[in-house]
């Protein structure tokens, strides 16, 4: 699809983001002080109102220059979400590695956490990346724990 | 060839890492026999943490420090020191607060602790920790720039009601220790209504924005301006402890000065409440040895912290008094959170 | 005591090392993301306390201009500032990478970061006092008006859509809302999170928007473009020639005049002073469309600002005894546990002990050119690793060192986050660099206007009732209007 359809759909997202973080969260999340000039809820809401205005200029702008291409806003519009299953299945990972750390500990499941990366990032030979993962995370995990004196919570294994 | 070069900078800098981690690593010595109690109680067979609720390299940081160096020699293990920075000491709190009470994480805290409690949305409550040592009991002072029109605390409140919203004075963060002993000697003052309380984001800036002329005061910790008070920049309005400062003989207290304001900010150690009985009497036994010590004295001197130690029955009543003092003068001030 | 007899006692073999050793731990300390180079500084503490004080103070200054180097290796090889005051860097210098000079773009850094320190050293030489003075002269309006000023600047590096850069540069302002008001407390965006009291870890913010983002945006290249192996650049590209840097010498020279200047302000930082020396040069060159491509116009501008700002952040530090920023703070206690007070006595009574703390930031700069230039070879070993393994193993540096600077998993989380808002935005065009200078300023921003208002109740009129602080907002007005003019005008000379 068009720039331009795309630029509609990601301006269109923030305004309505801006809108719903001005009217709703602000409110619910911005603790206000009664007899203040300018109180805590003065910047969020400035900051927010210039996203949201900006935003709506934008998708104008944009809306203008798609009509000016005489392109309808609904050709050839498509959104191919495979194309990020990779990016979700990452995020994924790595949340369950952090929840994982919490019970075997830093260095076990970041060794663990490193082959599987690796595999997923395309190296191949099991036995490369499991070396790799190992000498690697063993590595920096001494580096920061040892030298740099950073503290890692031990899991169930004690390490 | 090429390998070679790259090689050579890589050993030496492997090498390099391990001679600092083995220099760093000088309080991790072989722990010395233990105590007769010991043999009976299976404590300590591990390092203990010690969490500072600050950044490395602050002050509460140095000061928690000073307990390290031969802490194996009397508790029988090393002391590590854990920062867990945020909230103003809260994050540290909350996780020793949250910790396993077998006497392997203790809590270096400060007056924030109890201030915390009433200004600031915490998880944990009063009786959450017991106190096991109060290390030092330092005063803040009320300081201003040395041109003002005002050198005592009763010319400073008269001037301020004289002109009303101008005497302006800064300290660093809102709900802080330093917040509310500067609050609290601006109600002894009385002038609670005709002052403008300036926050700021650390001391240096509420420092410096004294000695710039953009605010009239400062709430701080004499070591913040030991060294400008010397070269007669700053002036001392009043000290709030309850006698003078050995290093500042000729500054009076507010109390000799009429006013109740001597609220003072001290440090100690913390366990978490559930903590068994043999465990806090050993590190009671423990710690005193520590800092009763004449190499403890001399870094805590040098560094300005000062002992004003208490045992842990003591501090725990301290603790506990504090608490309640905090509250009452947090709820006059209108500091508390509703 | 005269200043030859200070320099005699440098010619000693434990000062020698201690700058050597100071160095090197401080470029690996800085170039670790996570571990900032106050920390490095904090974990030399305890060590420099057993040696004499000279070598204390070597090593310390060594470690400091190190740090300030040493966040620019990992900005340029993996996109992530190993500090936040290396962000600038990665503008330019991970571009540079990618075309094949990493090589080129460290040594760019490396040179002007020691060229930097040095400028940064020379001004605090000569003017400590009266720039001392200066410094004392910005309040809360005047702290204000040049937050302000750098915020304008925004606008100029935002590309080709100015108003893509003003939505990025809100919302950079939103997230340094997030936390408890600076100035009443009360909690904003903290979802009853205690860890978001203090607001959204500039770290995680960093590492997520730059090295996350890119992390994520190689992801979708495909495995088996990832396992393939990097070409090696045309070894005559990938240097930089004496010549080269030598036509840097005024951009360099700027740069690290603005990052001592900033730097001597109290409570603003290397990160600020490289970005508005990035801002500016850009501002002042012909070739202002190439920054962001990978050019080493904004690498040097960048790098000597920030190196320059440890000898700016000494100004204060040395005359009024008050720290310039994080790592002098911490400065200030090594000092005193060796006996030296820094305060306004200290230029009267211990003039040898300034003279320390000059002479150890000369040879420090120097020590950082040796040790760097034999550093540059290994470091550049990084980018011949397939991204298929570097990826993955940069990510784990990642997360570690996020985890790292505050001891606290909360912070990987937000940064996971972040990655995800900065791989969105710059997947629909819109600009990072606005967001991250927006949310370095946007706290000092909003935290200024609201004291300033404070101090005076009648309103804004104090912003201008002070030369200093009008000059600085008539500044931000104009330079404002002036960069939209230009905007258009360029849109009007493309549409032609």
């Amino acid at each position: 699809m068009k720039s331009e359809q795309q630029n509609i759909i990601s301006g269109g997202i923030i305004a309505l983001i801006s809108i719903i973080v001005y009217f709703i969260i602000i409110p619910m999340e911005v603790k206000l002080k009664p007899d203040a000039k300018v109180g805590p809820e003065f910047f969020p809401k400035l900051a927010v109102f210039t996203i949201g205005v900006m935003a709506l200029i934008y998708v104008i702008i944009q809306v203008r220059n798609l009509r000016a291409a005489q392109v309808s806003f609904k050709d050839g519009l498509m959104f191919n979400v495979k194309e990020y299953t990779a990016h979700i299945i990452f995020i994924a990972m790595t949340v369950l590695f952090l929840i994982l750390t919490r019970y075997l500990g830093f260095a076990i499941s970041a060794v663990l956490f490193l082959i599987s990366l690796l595999f997923f990032f395309g190296s191949k030979g099991a036995l490369k990346n499991i070396i790799i993962a190992v000498l690697y995370g063993i590595t920096v995990y001494y580096v920061f724990s040892n030298v740099l004196k950073v503290r890692f919570p031990p899991g169930i294994l004690g390490i | 060839m090429k390998k070679r070069s790259v090689l050579l900078p890589v050993i030496l800098s492997v090498v390099l890492m391990f001679t600092l981690t083995a220099c760093s690593s000088t309080d991790d010595q072989q722990p010395s026999a233990g105590t007769e109690a010991e043999s009976e109680l299976k404590y300590p067979e591990k390092p203990i943490e010690l969490v500072v609720g600050y950044s490395a390299g602050g002050g509460t940081y140095l000061a928690a420090e000073l307990l390290t160096p031969n802490a194996a020699e009397y508790l029988g293990q090393p002391i590590n020191i854990v920062c867990k920075p945020g909230a103003g000491g809260s994050v540290g709190a909350t996780y020793a607060a949250k910790s396993k009470p077998d006497g392997y994480t203790l809590l270096y805290a400060t007056l924030s602790l109890p201030t915390s409690l009433y200004t600031t949305d915490v998880e944990y409550v009063q009786d959450d920790f017991i106190g096991i040592a109060r290390c030092s009991d330092i005063a803040a002072v009320i300081a201003v720039k040395s041109d003002a029109p005002y050198d005592t605390a009763e010319e400073m409140a008269a001037w301020a009601k004289e002109n009303p919203g101008k005497l302006t004075w800064g300290f660093p963060g809102v709900g802080s220790s330093l917040h509310l002993t500067g609050a609290n000697a601006m109600n002894a003052m009385g002038i609670t209504d005709y002052v403008t309380e300036v926050p700021f984001d650390g001391t240096t800036e509420s420092v410096a924005s004294v000695l710039g002329g953009h605010t009239s005061a400062v709430s701080c910790f004499p070591t913040s301006i030991s060294e400008q008070h010397k070269a007669g920049e700053i002036k001392i309005i009043g000290v709030q402890a309850k006698e003078r400062l050995e290093d500042y003989p000729d500054t009076p207290t507010f109390l000799e000065q009429g006013f109740d304001a001597a609220l003072t900010s001290w440090r100690g150690i913390f366990a978490p409440k559930d903590i068994p009985k043999e465990i806090i009497d050993y590190l009671d036994e423990a710690f005193a040895e520590l800092i009763a010590s004449d190499e403890y004295y001399q870094r805590a001197m040098e560094l300005g912290e000062g002992r004003a130690y208490l045992n842990a029955s003591e501090f725990t009543n301290f603790y506990n008094e504090q608490c309640e003092a905090v509250e009452e003068v947090v709820q006059s001030l209108g500091l508390a959170i509703e | 005591m005269e200043i030859s007899e200070v320099l005699g006692q440098f010619v000693d073999i434990s000062v020698i090392i201690g700058l050597f050793a100071g160095v090197a731990f401080g470029i690996i300390g800085g170039a670790l993301p996570g571990i900032s180079p106050s920390m490095t500084i904090a974990l030399l503490l305890p060590v420099t306390l057993y040696l004499p004080t000279i070598t204390a103070i070597a090593t310390l200054m060594g470690s400091y201009q190190g740090a300030m180097f040493g966040g620019s290796v990992s900005a340029i090889l993996i996109n992530t500032p190993g500090t936040a005051s290396a962000a600038a860097t990665a503008l330019d210098g991970y571009p540079m990478a990618q075309k094949g000079q990493a090589k080129r773009a460290l040594q760019t850094a490396l040179y002007s970061s020691c060229l930097g320190g040095l400028i940064g050293t020379i001004i605090l030489l000569f003017s400590a006092q009266f720039l001392a003075k200066v410094a004392l002269k910005f309040g809360p309006p005047e702290y204000f008006g040049l937050m302000l000023l750098s915020l304008t600047l925004i606008a100029g590096i935002s590309g080709k859509s100015m108003l893509r850069g003003i939505i990025s540069g809100g919302l950079g302002l939103l997230f340094a809302t997030v936390g408890l008001d600076p100035i009443y407390g009360s909690t904003r965006f903290t979802f009853g999170n205690i860890n978001l009291y203090d607001g959204i870890n500039t770290l995680s913010v960093f590492i997520g928007v730059f090295a996350l983002s890119e992390i994520m945006i190689q992801l979708s290249l495909g495995r088996v473009e990832l396992d393939k192996k990097p070409k090696v650049a045309n070894s005559n590209t990938n240097r930089l020639k004496l010549k080269e840097f030598l036509s840097q010498k005024t951009n360099i020279l700027f740069s690290a005049v603005i990052g001592s200047l900033i730097g001597i302000l109290p409570g603003i930082g290397g990160s600020t002073a490289s970005f508005m020396a990035y801002i500016a040069s850009q501002k002042r060159s012909k070739k202002s469309e190439e920054y962001g491509t990978g050019i080493i116009e904004g690498v040097a501008a960048a790098e000597a600002a920030n190196n320059a700002v440890c000898g700016g952040a000494l100004v204060p530090m040395l005359t009024l005894g008050i720290p310039g920023d994080v790592v002098t703070a911490i400065l200030v206690g090594a000092l005193i546990s060796h006996g030296i007070k820094p305060g306004p006595l200290l230029f009267v009574e211990e003039i040898g002990s300034v003279y320390t703390v000059y002479i150890s930031l000369f040879l420090a700069v120097i020590v950082l050119s040796v040790v760097g230039t034999f550093g540059i070879p290994v470091f550049s070993k990084v980018v011949t690793i397939r991204k298929s393994i570097l990826l993955p193993l940069v990510f784990i540096i990642c997360i570690i060192g996020t985890y790292a600077s505050k001891s606290n998993y909360f912070d990987v989380f937000v940064m996971l986050f972040m990655g995800c808002v900065g791989f969105a935005l710059r997947k629909n065009g819109f600009p990072i660099p606005p967001l991250v200078i927006a949310f370095v300023i946007g706290r000092s921003l909003e935290s200024n206007l609201r004291r300033s208002l404070i101090l005076d109740s009648s309103g804004a009129l104090i912003f201008f009732s002070r030369p200093l602080s009008a000059v600085l907002i008539i500044a931000a007005i104009v330079s404002t209007i002036f960069m939209v003019r230009s905007n258009r005008r360029h849109k009007r000379k493309k549409e032609a």
